[in-house]
């Protein structure tokens, strides 16, 4: 008699490999019957990470079209296996699988794209926050200023990018004519977060903008911030460039913290 | 958490993201909600929020099914953990999970698959249970799945299987008279036989649902409403076990609030007609 480890290393070795060593073990009148069943689970199998990477990724799926899409997905799931008990984890590697992969496109523009539609799904489901607001600001003392520090909503996540995947994806969202994915003159960075309850939003940013907010992560407090920015603008406009940019992370729900620490 | 007392809860529905709104603002009658558990095990963001807005108003269970309880793998402590978690954050009435396994070797299928019924399956899923009741501090409630296959090495029908796994463990059921039906057709067995064997002692909730029937056999698929002979197992179920909490799943397909909630009525009808209550 087979061990219960056995059984279930061969019915999971149909699901992943249709290896039919489990057959001997199933009842049924023939094998075709006994297939049949056991396809339920191997087909259910598929369409189910199917559907999960149609969901999470349908800028891709409309960059390579229906059917190598689903090519793309029976080679991915065939790689990597779900290990994770919860089908949010399971595209997580689709990025580093693309790398080395061909299906018809760029594959390192489609591993881009794939790293895009992860982020912007993963900042959904990430941990919760106050943010500050407007008024927050309003009521620190004029002296504490310089001293301001700040950390973001705990779904920030900036990447950065070589093609032009925020635009593909961003014409995809305002149902465009998609462009074509390109490379990039220069890398592009790209801040993702989580606005409100399930909005999941991102933001190309420029050179200043960058550098606000790796400064924001270096843990710099406000005078640094704009110290360091008088590189990047003429420095008579620093003070009201660094202001708007404040105000526009409050308005958009990015700071969780904004306090002065000496 | 405090302490699961098991009592019967009445008739409950799925609480699913397109339900939230309506729930928190026309707060429904339903008895309670039964939620998906890993729908909850995350971070942040909208499922907890509207947790919270509703767990106060409504009896809650927790419903997995990533438990896989049978599998040859020891068990997955993490996810054990943050279901804790999340029972401590919504103190449930119960938490129940399916008698399968979902993956060999650290992978996870995703799906409910079938297990042998062996005496090695069985010593294997009852210590299994044992030390899950052990972890939380409370006894749970394990399902009866739908199976597509049956294994030549099975020493018992799936009946007396759950019946020895309850008994031992000393864990309740959840019975699912649908997978019941499912599994009947599938591996042609009378559901009668499946619903005379199980103690009537240990069965603390009741699942509905539909399915997808095709020529030569059923899946189960709870896309569809809940066809006449599951409705009359259903009756069958409730003469047998009495009144027991019992809720309608439905994960595709999904029509609106006001239609599931009428089925909901139906299953009240027949649990009243058969117990002789009046319907509140």
């Amino acid at each position: 008699m087979s061990s219960l480890k056995d059984t279930q290393k061969d019915f999971q070795f149909y699901l992943f490999e249709r290896n039919e060593d489990i057959f001997s073990r199933i009842t049924g009148p023939d094998e075709d019957f006994i297939q049949t069943r056991l396809d339920v689970y191997a087909e259910g199998y598929l369409i189910r990470l199917t559907e999960i990477l149609r969901m999470n990724y349908p800028c891709l799926q409309r960059c390579l079209g229906e059917e190598t899409f689903v090519e793309m997905c029976e080679a991915y799931i065939d790689a990597y296996p779900s290990t994770n008990f919860s089908v949010r984890h399971f595209g997580e590697y689709l990025s580093e699988f693309l790398i080395d992969q061909s299906f018809g496109k760029e594959n390192l523009a489609l591993a881009e794209l794939a790293k895009f539609e992860f982020t912007l799904v993963s900042v959904v489901t990430a941990s919760d926050a106050k943010t500050k607001r407007l008024a927050d600001l309003a009521q620190i003392p004029e002296a504490d200023w310089a001293y301001l520090k700040f950390k973001f909503h705990p779904s920030l996540k900036m990447e950065t990018f070589n093609f032009n995947v925020a635009d593909y994806v961003q014409n995809f969202l305002d149902q465009e004519l998609c462009s074509e994915l390109q490379k990039l003159k220069e890398q592009q960075s790209v801040i993702f977060w989580r606005d409100g309850l399930q909005t999941a939003r991102f933001s190309i940013l420029t050179e200043a903008q960058k550098f606000i907010f790796q400064s924001c992560l270096e843990d710099k407090n406000f005078s640094e911030i704009c110290e360091g920015l008088s590189e990047f603008l003429p420095i008579e406009k620093v003070a009201e460039y660094s202001m708007n940019q404040l105000v526009w992370m409050l308005n958009n729900s990015l700071l969780s913290y904004c306090e002065a620490s000496q | 958490m405090s302490l699961p007392d098991y009592k019967y809860l009445g008739f409950g529905l799925g609480l699913r993201p397109e339900f939230y709104n309506a729930v928190i603002e026309s707060k429904p009658k339903v008895d309670w909600f039964e939620i998906m558990t890993e729908d909850y095990l995350v971070p942040g963001g909208r499922p907890l929020y509207y947790l919270d807005q509703i767990s106060p108003y409504y009896p809650l269970v927790m419903h997995g099914v990533s438990l896989s309880i049978g599998t040859k793998d020891p068990l997955n402590l993490d996810y054990l953990r943050q279901v804790k978690s999340l029972a401590d954050r919504i103190n449930p009435r119960w938490i129940s999970d399916h008698l399968c396994w979902t993956g060999l070797k650290g992978y996870n299928t995703h799906d409910l698959l079938p297990l042998p019924y062996t005496k090695e399956a069985l010593s294997h899923v009852v210590e299994k249970i044992k030390q899950v009741q052990d972890f939380l501090g409370f006894r749970i409630l394990i399902e009866n799945v739908s199976s597509y296959v049956n294994f030549k090495e099975s020493e018992f029908s799936e009946w007396e299987f759950l019946t020895l796994v309850a008994e031992q463990s000393d864990c309740f059921i959840l019975l699912d008279i649908n997978n019941i039906y499912v599994s009947g057709f599938n591996h042609q067995f009378n559901p009668m036989d499946y619903i005379n064997h199980i103690p009537i002692n240990r069965v603390k909730q009741f699942h509905l649902a539909g399915h997808t029937q095709l020529t030569d056999h059923i899946i189960d698929t709870h896309d569809h409403d809940i066809v006449d002979p599951v409705w009359q197992l259903y009756e069958s179920a409730v003469k047998r076990f009495g009144q027991v909490s019992t809720m309608i799943e439905r994960d595709g397909n999904i029509p609106p609030f006001d239609d599931l909630y009428a089925e909901l009525q139906k299953a009240k009808a027949i649990a009243a007609q058969v117990l002789e209550l009046e319907i509140a």
